[in-house]
């Protein structure tokens, strides 16, 4: 693994968090587009976090939550103090 | 008859929110579940029992209080209210008024002394983007007011008058459309309060919670700042407090990091990763729900941040602010945790681990 790789991989939870300046982006793609391996392993973990995000997504609040709080939102009242 | 009918008018400030509601906390008897008044949980219990913010200890002072207020109706049916659990003789607007008034009458006898509680706006406001630090009462309301003027067309925003009267608004119907921005995150909060407790009744209970300190701080929150952020700041700390006065052992903030990932392992086996989707990997060969076994499974301040970030969508920076850490530990405690996620799907998906076996597996 070469330097360029190393400071990449560094770089693969931020890339893929979106938590990176453009320019870092540049630099991280610019490897990505020359060095396959370290490109699969991106994909993979982008894959992993979205994967993780759509089976957790699953899970949408019983109806009767919700309707508790549509009532609490609709109470009317003065400004808590 | 009369009797009876009075009853229900003197409940009429609460009655739909008291029929749509059932109580909340686990281990509830079924019986409690549905129906009207004795059976169903009177909205301060539901305050208390937020206050005391444990589900177990709330649900048994509750027991015994249900068949003293069956009792006490049926001894006195000519009262209007005999509620001697929260109401009082000179307070006798609590049966006309609303859940609003009774969070503040519970708020002003149980929390303010029963709550060492971090206040989450103090927590919230050490980060940016979740903006709930020290607003003056009323302040919220008038930025609220002002920007209502302005989308009427008024860039001025108005005179004192129209911001007079539009505060007043705030007060009644405008604080409808006011909570519902806090409304449209309830899907989020429960799935992510599932994750945190593991159980339907606690995540139920948990997000009752939140909504309800939601509302009673709600003043406090500044409009036009992220709501999401604010509400999750709420619930995290609830769910820390609960976790600390249930006196469980806390998780291991700093285990050692396992150092894995999938896609190593899988190269290190020998098998075409590349050739290969983490969803074909883990979800097309388990048992339906491993990802999010594996991520309950985590130690809880890893599992905030996977959850947080991976699943919320939150940035770095308001994780660190909505849980009150540096962003440094947020990406260690993200990192570490994705590792020992990976680490867990890969045992779930029941790899035999050494690779010789594992090749021969597929």
């Amino acid at each position: 693994m070469g330097d360029h790789c190393e400071q990449t991989m560094r770089r693969l939870n931020t890339y893929i968090d979106r938590e990176l300046s453009e320019t870092e982006v540049r630099k991280v793609k610019a490897h990505l587009d020359d060095c396959p391996p370290c490109e699969q392993v991106f994909d993979f973990q982008a894959e992993m976090k979205r994967l993780v995000r759509k089976e957790c997504c699953t899970d949408d609040a019983p109806a009767r939550l919700r309707d508790w709080v549509r009532q609490l939102g609709t109470e009317k009242s003065k400004p808590a103090g | 008859m009369r009797a009876r009918a009075s009853n229900r008018a003197a409940g009429d400030g609460s009655a739909g929110w008291r029929a749509s509601y059932r109580p909340l906390l686990p281990h509830a008897p079924s019986g409690q579940r549905n129906g009207f008044g004795a059976r169903v949980a009177v909205p301060s219990q539901v305050i208390s029992n937020a206050a005391a913010g444990d589900g177990e200890g709330a649900a048994a002072r509750r027991r015994p209080a249900n068949p003293d207020r069956r009792r006490d109706r049926a001894s006195h049916p000519g009262h209007r209210v005999r509620d001697h659990h929260h109401g009082s003789p000179e307070d006798p607007a609590r049966s006309a008024d609303g859940i609003g008034a009774q969070i503040r009458r519970e708020e002003t006898r149980r929390h303010r002394p029963r709550h060492p509680t971090p206040n989450p706006i103090q927590i919230g406001a050490a980060g940016a983007g979740v903006v709930v630090e020290g607003a003056v009462h009323g302040l919220a309301v008038r930025v609220q007011a002002g920007v209502q003027a302005g989308r009427r067309g008024r860039a001025d925003g108005s005179g004192r008058a129209e911001i007079r009267r539009n505060r007043m608004d705030q007060r009644g119907v405008g604080m409808s459309s006011d909570f519902s921005l806090f409304e449209r995150h309830l899907d989020a909060l429960y799935r992510s309060a599932l994750r945190l407790t593991r159980k339907p009744e606690d995540a139920e209970d948990l997000v009752q919670e939140t909504y309800l300190r939601a509302y009673r701080y709600r003043n406090r929150f500044k409009p036009g700042t992220n709501e999401k952020a604010w509400l999750f700041t709420i619930m995290t700390n609830v769910f820390r407090n609960r976790l600390r006065k249930r006196g469980a052992p806390e998780d291991p903030i700093d285990q050692p990091g396992t150092d894995f990932s999938i896609y190593d392992q899988m190269r290190r086996d020998g098998m075409p990763v590349h050739l290969m989707s983490p969803e074909e990997i883990i979800v097309d060969r388990g048992f339906g729900d491993e990802v999010k076994h594996a991520l309950e499974e985590l130690p809880v301040p890893m599992r905030m941040v996977v959850v947080l970030v991976d699943v919320e969508d939150f940035s770095y920076k308001e994780v660190a602010s909505i849980l009150g850490i540096k962003i440094g530990t947020v990406m260690s405690r993200l990192h570490r945790g994705r590792q020992a996620l990976q680490k867990k799907l890969w045992e779930y998906s029941g790899r035999p681990k050494a690779p010789s076996l594992a090749v021969g597996a597929r």
